[in-house]
């Protein structure tokens, strides 16, 4: 384990708790994606990690080694932050420069580290311009080539795209995921973007008021999220609230299968635009009504009403041919839900 | 258009009126005698000794408040410690004292009749009429503008910085020198001047404290006060002029640190 949290609580002078008791360990080389909305706690836990903030109570260590009363200097964390803090008074040299500087490593050995870092994120011939020269784009890479070049066990990286242009964010993370991947290290991120997270996360860590709500997977988080909150956080959900009858939950036309909960519990049902089917109108089949369709290059968004007067929205892959004119009645299949307790 | 041509010319006026007349009197003064007739001026033992002693305050008082203004400032801006809104209102007391009434608040500290004066002249320490007393009385009154100056500019700079060198292996003490220092020098510069022209000009709290002896505790603004006084106006123009130099040079100063200062935040 490169890095194991245990029962880490966090409260501020206020009283108000930014963390409660969490847990989880993190693999050698894995790169773990920290995803929660604003006030969840993921920037907070991650500072602590790096020790630029103090828990409360609970355990962290790193490589094994408790790391409580280890200050950042010694921790042998890169972070790379937010807005990237680059010295605006140095160079992009003497920024990557300055951890080997404080190292006391030889002035050869520092010119040659310094220029293989500037290849490495492909900024070669920046090495005299000040960072008020260069694009947010660029001094992203060189905030992470800062990071690296003490040659950390563990890099954090807190929300590192999140002022970067749309348009070379998902080339930026793909790049960041290439890098984690080349020179084999230990990456936490933090973001909000839960496409982020899914996309170049080995495990994604997801918060909410301060406690882990899943660690899992992308794919299984995706597919089997462990709460309503996961459930609605990651992507676009219909969710829909009833009452467990016959061990079943009638909602949307549809009879859902509901065996593991207790007869008269109130339930919450959440299915995906995407596990949602439309197909031409049939006997037996549950019907809805057509209100609004937009298309958008691969998928098409729909909005169905059924007969109870609800609506769903469905994600129609663009090329099937079914018409979605509205007012045309068409046939609905529900293909994957969830359903959790209320509460 | 008639309105703001008015306005400007009476500003105009004001300026002649106020600053530049009694400015080339006095150089005017100082210079009755010709160039040698002012270095005679100048030269006098009283005058010489006078104008020392206002500038070893003044080195002394910034060798004292740069570091202990940028420390103070440090802890009120990061808020490191309890109690830091106390100093933080404390600090502008000074500015708010008459300096009269500053002088003499130390005097009933250290004055040779007191607890504390006493003993520490019993051993050997002379505080108040001399030059301890002095320079401690200008600590007082100039202490505000370096933190004054300071706490906004951190505040506005933030700690990030600072973080990302802790994590990149820094000491505090490295980070301070590497990183700190060199992010607020146009802000600290800034307020270094502010400190010498408001040493160099002391004259209320100093002249409750120094006793005025002539040649031992009287600086150079005493000095002009005592010629004045003794109707000596060519020996009292000859160091207001001195003086007046010191303070053109300051005044460039302040305006290339702020113009740097404000062009170079981030």
């Amino acid at each position: 384990m490169t890095i194991q949290v245990t029962n880490l609580v966090k409260r501020f002078a206020s009283g108000t708790a930014a963390l409660q008791d969490v847990s989880f360990s993190v693999r050698e080389g894995e790169m773990i994606g920290l995803l929660g909305p604003s006030g969840s706690g993921k920037t907070t836990l991650l500072r602590m990690i790096a020790g630029l903030d103090r828990q409360t109570a609970g355990e962290i260590r790193i490589r094994g080694q408790v790391v409580d009363n280890l200050p950042a200097q010694r921790r042998g964390v890169g972070f790379v932050f937010q807005n990237y803090a680059l010295f605006q008074h140095m160079t992009v040299f003497s920024n990557i420069a300055f951890g080997l500087r404080v190292k006391r490593l030889g002035k050869r050995e520092i010119q040659d580290r310094v220029m293989r870092l500037l290849r490495l994120v492909r900024l070669e011939g920046y090495e005299d311009r000040y960072p008020h020269q260069l694009s947010g784009g660029q001094a992203q890479r060189v905030a992470l080539a800062r990071a690296l070049a003490p040659e950390p066990s563990v890099l954090l990286l807190d929300e590192p795209f999140a002022a970067v242009d749309t348009k070379i964010r998902k080339e930026l993370r793909r790049w960041v995921r290439q890098i984690h991947d080349e020179i084999g290290i230990t990456s936490i991120f933090v973001t909000h973007d839960q496409e982020e997270a899914l996309e170049i996360a080995d495990r994604v860590l997801v918060m909410h008021q301060g406690r882990v709500e899943q660690f899992a997977t992308p794919q299984e988080v995706w597919e089997r999220p462990l709460s309503p909150f996961v459930a609605g956080f990651l992507g676009d959900v219909n969710e829909g609230a009833a009452t467990v009858r016959d061990r079943q939950v009638q909602l949307w036309g549809h009879a859902f299968p509901a065996t593991e909960f207790a007869e008269g519990e109130r339930v919450r049902v959440f299915v995906r635009p995407s596990d949602i089917d439309l197909g031409p109108t049939a006997p037996d089949a549950v019907l809805a009504q057509v209100r609004e369709a937009v298309w958008a290059g691969e998928r098409t968004q729909v909005r169905v009403q059924l007969a109870d007067q609800s609506t769903l929205q469905v994600s129609l892959p663009s090329d099937r041919s079914v018409d979605l004119t509205p007012g045309q009645s068409v046939s609905v299949c529900i293909r994957k839900f969830q359903i959790f307790t209320e509460s | 258009m008639k309105l703001r041509m008015a306005l400007s010319a009476g500003v105009y006026v004001w300026f002649l009126v106020l600053i530049f007349i009694p400015a080339v009197t006095m150089v005017e003064g100082a210079l009755s005698h010709g160039l040698s007739g002012f270095f005679a001026q100048v030269l006098r033992p009283e005058a010489l000794s006078a104008l020392r002693l206002s500038f070893l305050i003044t080195a002394l008082t910034l060798l004292i408040n740069l570091p202990l203004g940028v420390i103070t400032a440090l802890l009120i801006a990061r808020r490191s410690f309890p109690g830091w809104q106390v100093v933080n209102a404390v600090v502008d007391l000074p500015f708010a004292l008459s300096p009269v009434i500053a002088g003499l608040a130390l005097l009933l500290v250290y004055g040779p009749n007191t607890l504390l004066g006493a003993f520490l002249q019993n051993h050997g320490v002379k505080v108040m009429f001399a030059l301890p007393g002095m320079v401690l009385t200008t600590l007082l009154v100039t202490f505000p503008l370096v933190v004054r100056e300071l706490v906004p500019l951190l505040r506005q700079l933030g700690i990030r910085q600072e973080e990302a060198a802790w994590t990149l292996g820094a000491s505090a003490w490295r980070t301070f020198w590497l990183v700190t220092l060199p992010r607020i020098r146009f802000g600290l510069g800034y307020s270094a001047v502010l400190t010498i022209a408001r040493a160099l000009g002391e004259f209320g709290a100093v002249l409750v404290v120094s006793g005025n002896l002539v040649g031992v505790t009287q600086t150079a603004t005493l000095y002009v006060y005592q010629a004045t006084e003794n109707n000596d106006l060519q020996a009292a123009d000859a160091v207001s002029t001195v003086l007046a130099m010191v303070s053109f040079v300051i005044l460039i100063l302040m305006q290339v640190f702020k113009g740097r200062g404000e062009g170079r935040i981030s």
